[in-house]
């Protein structure tokens, strides 16, 4: 907390032990933080709140919340509305600084944080899109029923832990020289495919057919490509996973058939992203956009939210080096996906052609891509960044791959490892209120530290076995604490509102049956 | 004539805190340098048990920043890169020279990363801008930051 003149200008700490620091020497500007009660939160309707323009100083826009009325007293404790509000200072924000239902704070954007910058005016930032980019998820198929993956339940998830890499810098298998990273960089899900690490049929079921083709490799450091030449088709760890579902519950029997799924119909589901070689391309970007936004006159609340003109060398080159962290982390997950796939092969002893593991679908939730959308009924190039967010695409979107174009693209939105994920499809009003936004997960409910307290003493794989018939398998000794159902808001409520804001529409509910985790 | 500040050896007192999803560091020292120092020493140990790291080898690492707020991330995330891009492991600093420019230039004892002997179960993506403070008061330094895992 910070201790204030008369004025009002900062001129000490207090932490939370009460211990006081008298600053002599301010070092620089830091965050002005409000406290958490003062940023209004006004209504708007059943579904969201506004942070009127001018609640925080430099706001150029409202912020938008879409939450319930259950969530907003955590919201208020989180403090992420002070964030929603900075990215609305942002140069060039077009329409509002938006947060979805499951937002939580992080560094500079909250996550959850979805903001439209003009292409020409506007700007990029890092921390709009996160370390770990191109973190997402995808949902792969069986033909399999719960009755018959059930007694070989625990076999295939030993098999999984056994195939898949998982950990905390634990390489995998695929080792790239430098010609083979900048291929990877290059065309993204391809080279898995090419490789061997995936079906042709796989990339019409990628976003983006899994490949953003403004990749640069020499926007990348070589500090960046160390990180990724042993971690391609490594699952990482914290919240990542693979995990073997159960199509549980249907809301939309149609769609739901659409997707090849009914009930009772066993899928795979992983969560993974561009490893090491992300988070170090985001770290390099950072350090550069300190400078730029000395060089551009930049004034931020925030210096997480550093950034630069997208039409500056520093916004183009990030934005290059973005695209080609964004390309290795779908070819990482079609790889995670092709090892999922051998894995059934060993337990079931059929070719997983044979057994239908077709992939629904693979999607972005750490992004920022050039996007046209209608504002104030003209169409306009805008950058437009997810944080923690998904695309929502209705049916007809030019965007939405070919073979869903007639219904829309599928949402996917993981869970923790104790309850749900789920499966929704685009809807038409997030196209027109967040710019073909929803949710992306569940968010962080309790600290790593309040995790690993609350269940001190406690077997979590155990207790997950033996109250719900959940088989987890955890490389680090903190995982599984760290990462215990609890930890974690209900992706029910999440999802629920997204739900009814419009925003993506139910499809079907996937309870876990086993996971595995780094 | 360019000033150099070289530490004096005081490795200061750190601490982690709570932070929703990542991690709090907290660091004391008796100037800018101890504290940086007591941030180096506290990252390693928020991995590992630093008696698990041989005194080995020598490796040496450089930051450069625009203030001192810049330095220090841009150094401690010179040091995450040591230790999960070069998979060397940092057990003390045996020099540290900051510069007025805001250059640091460390060397560290430690070793290469084995398996067998090293179990590092945390991943932290970087070290991050949010909330960060380097507070100078009477005699101390104290800086907080927080690490994205």
């Amino acid at each position: 907390m910070w201790l204030q003149s008369r004025n009002g200008a900062i001129v000490g700490l207090e932490t939370p032990d009460g211990d006081q620091y008298v600053e002599i020497q301010v070092e620089e500007k830091k965050e002005v933080a409000m406290s958490k009660d003062s940023i209004p939160l006004e209504p708007i309707d059943s579904w969201r709140v506004r942070i009127p323009k001018g609640a925080v100083p430099g706001m150029r826009t409202d912020g938008i919340i879409y939450t319930s009325a259950q969530m907003l007293s955590h919201l208020r404790e989180d403090n992420t509305p002070q964030q929603v509000a900075n990215v609305a200072t942002l140069p060039g924000i077009v329409g509002s600084s938006l947060a979805m239902p499951d937002i939580h704070w992080g560094y500079g954007f909250p996550i959850g944080g979805v903001a439209a910058f003009d292409a020409d005016e506007g700007i990029i930032s890092p921390g709009g899109v996160g370390y770990d980019i191109n973190c997402g998820v995808n949902l792969m198929r069986t033909d399999l029923s719960l009755t018959e993956v059930q007694p070989a339940l625990e076999t295939l998830i030993n098999t999984f832990f056994q195939r898949i890499p998982a950990g905390v810098g634990i390489g995998g298998p695929v080792k790239l020289n430098t010609k083979e990273i900048n291929k990877v960089m290059t065309q993204g899900a391809r080279w898995a495919v090419e490789h061997g690490y995936g079906w042709d049929i796989d990339l019409s079921h990628i976003e983006g057919n899994g490949c953003l083709k403004e990749a640069d490799p020499d926007m990348v450091s070589d500090k960046a490509r160390l990180r990724g030449e042993d971690q391609l088709g490594t699952l990482g760890s914290g919240n990542h996973f693979a995990e073997v579902q159960v199509v549980e519950e249907v809301y939309d029997a149609q769609r739901a058939r659409d997707f090849g799924l009914e009930r009772g119909q066993i899928c795979v589901m992983i969560h993974s992203g561009s490893r090491g070689f992300g988070y170090k391309i985001c770290e390099d970007y950072l350090e550069v956009m300190q400078g730029a936004i000395h060089q551009y006159a930049i004034s931020l609340p925030d210096r997480q939210l550093a950034c630069a003109p997208l039409d500056s060398k520093q916004g183009k080159a990030y934005f290059k080096a973005m695209c080609a962290a964004a390309n290795y982390g779908w070819a990482n997950r079609l790889i995670l996906v092709h090892w999922a796939r051998e894995a059934f092969r060993t337990v079931f002893e059929k070719d997983p052609q044979a057994l239908g593991m077709r992939l629904i679908y693979d999607i972005s939730h750490n992004i920022a891509r050039f996007e046209t959308h209608l504002v104030n009924g003209k169409a306009r190039k805008l950058c437009v960044h997810r944080k923690g967010a998904t695309r929502s695409l209705p049916a007809l979107h030019s965007d939405v791959p070919e073979v869903y174009r007639h219904i829309g693209a599928p949402v996917l939105i993981p869970g923790d490892m104790g309850r749900a994920s789920y499966l929704l499809i685009g809807a038409a009003k997030a196209v027109d209120e967040t710019f073909a936004s929803t949710c992306h997960g569940a968010g962080r409910f309790q600290s790593r530290h309040a995790a690993v307290r609350a269940t001190k003493g406690r077997r979590i794989d155990d207790e997950l076995r033996a109250a719900r018939g959940i088989i987890v398998r955890a490389r680090g000794r903190h995982t599984l604490a760290e990462e215990y159902p609890e930890a974690y808001k209900n992706v029910d409520d999440v999802v629920e509102i997204a739900h009814q804001a419009g925003l993506s529409h139910k499809v079907l509910k996937l309870r876990p049956l086993g996971a595995i985790k780094g | 004539m360019q000033k150099e500040y070289v530490f004096s050896g005081d490795t200061g007192v750190f601490s982690e805190y709570e932070a929703s999803g990542d991690l709090g560091i907290r660091v004391r020292g008796t100037d800018l340098l101890s504290a940086v120092a007591a941030a180096a020493h506290g990252l390693v140990a928020s991995l590992l048990p630093p008696e698990t790291i041989r005194d080995a080898e020598v490796r040496a690492i450089s930051a450069q920043g625009r203030d001192n707020q810049e330095m220090v991330v841009n150094f401690l995330n010179e040091m995450l890169f040591l230790i999960y891009g070069r998979r060397w492991l940092p057990k003390h600093i045996k020099t540290l020279v900051l510069h007025d420019s805001w250059q640091i230039e460390a060397s560290f004892a430690g070793e290469p990363m084995a398996p067998e002997r090293h179990h590092i179960d945390r991943e932290i993506k970087a070290v991050t801008y949010h909330n960060l403070s380097i507070v100078q008061g009477q005699g101390e330094v104290a800086i907080d930051l927080l690490c994205d895992l």
